[in-house]
């Protein structure tokens, strides 16, 4: 189990001069689902790519239980953290089974135990996917595809779940639904699940913890989403006006027009 | 900055994700877990089956070839032939010669070096995520080609001794694996850019082979002609132990790595994300396939499509899963090659076309319907 992760100011730069991240500094330490909200270019893929060391940041560190990840073997965090990218290869479709299978390379490695085919069965069922198992995964919406990347990274039955936009292409019913499991999947089984998200209404709904990011790559806000979710941040972040509206006790937003004449 | 627990804990959950947080927790029900695993079972029975059918295939293929020729000898009889060789009790020694000295050296070249070749396409495919690279269009092979070239017409070798043939084409077929990494790595390389690139070196290697054929005297020119159009008669008994260790050694080893193929087709920041060490890996697995594929090529001239066509006919049957897809390749790559030879022993009897003539009529309509279904995603 992990119970913390700790950025200490985080920067990171593609090639010099080109700062992506700036002096990030927070610590996600309960169980639950953290939402990074925030304009595009703000950094939030890269910031998560820190996480799992899949980029090293030029200065700061990132640590999990205390431990900084860039001490850690690639191998090591891969037993820790799940990684769920964003967009999907496809070049060789395998099928929707030996997609998801691919998850379980860490447990396996090169035989299929009974217990990797109950468990794609099951993460399968889940994902509301079982009728397309013997599909071929290049056959499948995006929409579908999306779904089996998450259950790829789910099979992997890490602590740490992080996923870049994982509801990118999914339509309102599968965005809640993929979200709310997300959610409920890491209070039930302690994980600390991270992922960025472009709808304010659904990671306020859903979020335990929303990280708001803006210009220039830094955290403008980090808390509950009562806290984060307000007209001011919105305005601020995204450069439009909004109301906010209390429905069953969490932030819903009705946005408004931008302020800006230019787009940044 | 800390983060403090949330106190409103929201209270409504949807029942279909309550229903699936459940299922997640829950253990399989045990009729279920037959029935799953089972069913998953019985489609690898399926992939195995397929791999069966191709060695069998080969088997009897090469029993064909081998009685087939100047003088007939039958399926059976090649084999009881073969068979009576193998326990030191040759009948006709004139018949034993022909079978075992002259006919089988190329059938037994056709099985491993169409194997070595088709495997290293199933690598490079994947590896490359192209699905037109193999040996012949990355220009690995003529790398290779023309290494030997220069060890054989022009006795230029870059180490001396018994092996010198092999190490002048492993290192020629290692300028192009180099190129097509440089170009993979660029900004924006489509699959089509590097193929491109694979295809301008076989272009270069092939301008300065027709200058050493200039310069060549004419036996030397000859030896040429039919190492270029690849050809499976030019091995003896004599070359076939090193050829055969280095291509069982090779399939072997990517065998041992087909679970992180896997891994490295889902893109190479997963494979990282997973625990790969992509580089590494991909440095290592390429540089055992071209030293395969430098090894076969330095025996049989350029034999190109059996690395392209064979991958994507096994991935049809068994799918992509590298556990399956590398086996079946290779099994019906060296089938494929030894049945293009036959062919081209038989179609004009009692003259011989070479079985890289052959390959390329095969596979040639194969690359351009790869490039034409290709065109609509990458340009």
């Amino acid at each position: 189990m992990v119970t913390e992760i700790t950025f200490h100011d985080v920067s990171f730069e593609y090639g010099k001069g080109k700062e992506v991240l700036h002096k990030i500094n927070f610590t996600i330490n309960e169980p639950g689902l953290t939402c990074i909200i925030g304009p595009n270019g703000v950094g939030k893929s890269t910031l998560i790519k820190c996480i799992n060391k899949l980029l090293k940041p030029t200065s700061g560190s990132v640590t999990i239980d205390g431990v900084d990840v860039q001490s850690i073997s690639q191998k090591d965090i891969a037993k820790v953290i799940s990684y769920v990218p964003v967009g999907f290869s496809d070049i060789f479709s395998m099928s929707v089974v030996d997609t998801i299978l691919i998850g379980r390379h860490n447990k396996h490695k090169w035989k299929t135990t009974d217990n990797d085919i109950v468990i794609v069965k099951k993460v399968l069922e889940v994902m509301g996917m079982s009728e397309y198992s013997e599909r071929m995964y290049n056959e499948l919406s995006a929409g579908q595809r999306q779904k089996i990347n998450i259950a790829r990274g789910l099979v992997q039955e890490t602590p740490v779940l992080i996923l870049d936009e994982p509801t990118a292409n999914l339509d309102a019913k599968h965005q809640i639904y993929i979200t709310e499991l997300l959610r409920e999947l890491s209070i039930k089984n302690n994980l600390i699940t991270i992922m960025i998200s472009h709808d304010l209404n659904i990671a306020s709904k859903f979020a335990d913890t929303l990280i708001m990011m803006s210009k220039p790559g830094i955290i403008y806000a980090i808390g509950t989403p009562k806290d984060i979710t307000t007209s001011d941040n919105i305005l601020e972040v995204y450069g439009a006006h909004s109301d906010i509206v209390e429905h069953e006790g969490r932030p819903a937003v009705l946005l408004s027009y931008l302020i800006n004449d230019v787009m940044d | 900055m800390k983060v403090m627990k949330m106190e409103d804990q929201y209270e409504k959950i949807s029942p279909i994700v309550q229903k699936a947080s459940e299922l997640w927790s829950s253990t399989c029900e045990e009729t279920k877990k037959e029935k799953a695993v089972k069913e998953y079972r019985s489609s690898v029975t399926k992939r195995i089956l397929f791999i069966a059918i191709c060695v069998i295939a080969a088997f009897i293929v090469s029993g064909i070839s081998l009685g087939t020729g100047s003088s007939e000898f039958g399926f059976i009889g090649s084999y009881e032939i073969l068979w009576n060789h193998i326990m030191g009790i040759p009948q006709d020694k004139l018949v034993d010669y022909i079978i075992c000295d002259e006919r089988l050296p190329p059938i037994v070249m056709g099985l491993v070096g169409g194997a070595g070749l088709a495997m290293g396409g199933v690598v490079m495919q994947g590896i490359f995520r192209n699905p037109l690279a193999d040996p012949y269009t990355t220009g690995i092979s003529s790398g290779a080609g023309f290494g030997a070239t220069l060890a054989v017409v022009a006795d230029i070798t870059i180490i001396g001794g018994n092996y010198s043939l092999v190490m002048n084409a492993f290192i020629f077929a290692l300028i192009p694996v180099m190129l097509i990494i440089a170009v993979s790595k660029m900004k924006g390389a489509s699959p089509t850019t590097m193929i491109m690139a694979g295809i301008a070196v076989m272009y270069i290697f092939g301008a300065f082979t027709t200058l050493f054929k200039l310069m060549a005297e004419p036996n030397a020119l000859s030896a040429l002609f039919i190492w270029q159009t690849g050809s499976l008669g030019l091995v003896t008994w004599d070359e076939l132990p090193l050829i055969i260790a280095v291509t069982v050694f090779g399939l072997i080893y990517v065998q041992l790595y087909a679970s992180k193929l896997n891994v490295l087709a889902t893109g190479e920041e997963t494979a990282k994300s997973m625990g790969l060490n992509v580089e590494g890996i991909t440095n290592r697995i390429l540089l055992i396939m071209t030293l395969v594929v430098a090894t076969i090529v330095s025996f049989t001239g350029l034999i190109g499509f059996v690395g392209l066509v064979s991958p994507h006919i096994a991935r049809m049957f068994v799918g992509a899963d590298n556990r399956y897809l590398l086996p079946a390749s290779a099994a019906f790559g060296g089938m494929l090659l030894v049945l293009s030879d036959l062919i081209g022993r038989t179609i004009i009897s009692p003259s011989t076309l070479q079985v890289g003539v052959i390959m390329a009529f095969i596979g040639g309509p194969m690359f351009l319907y790869l490039i034409l279904r290709q065109k609509k995603v990458t340009w």
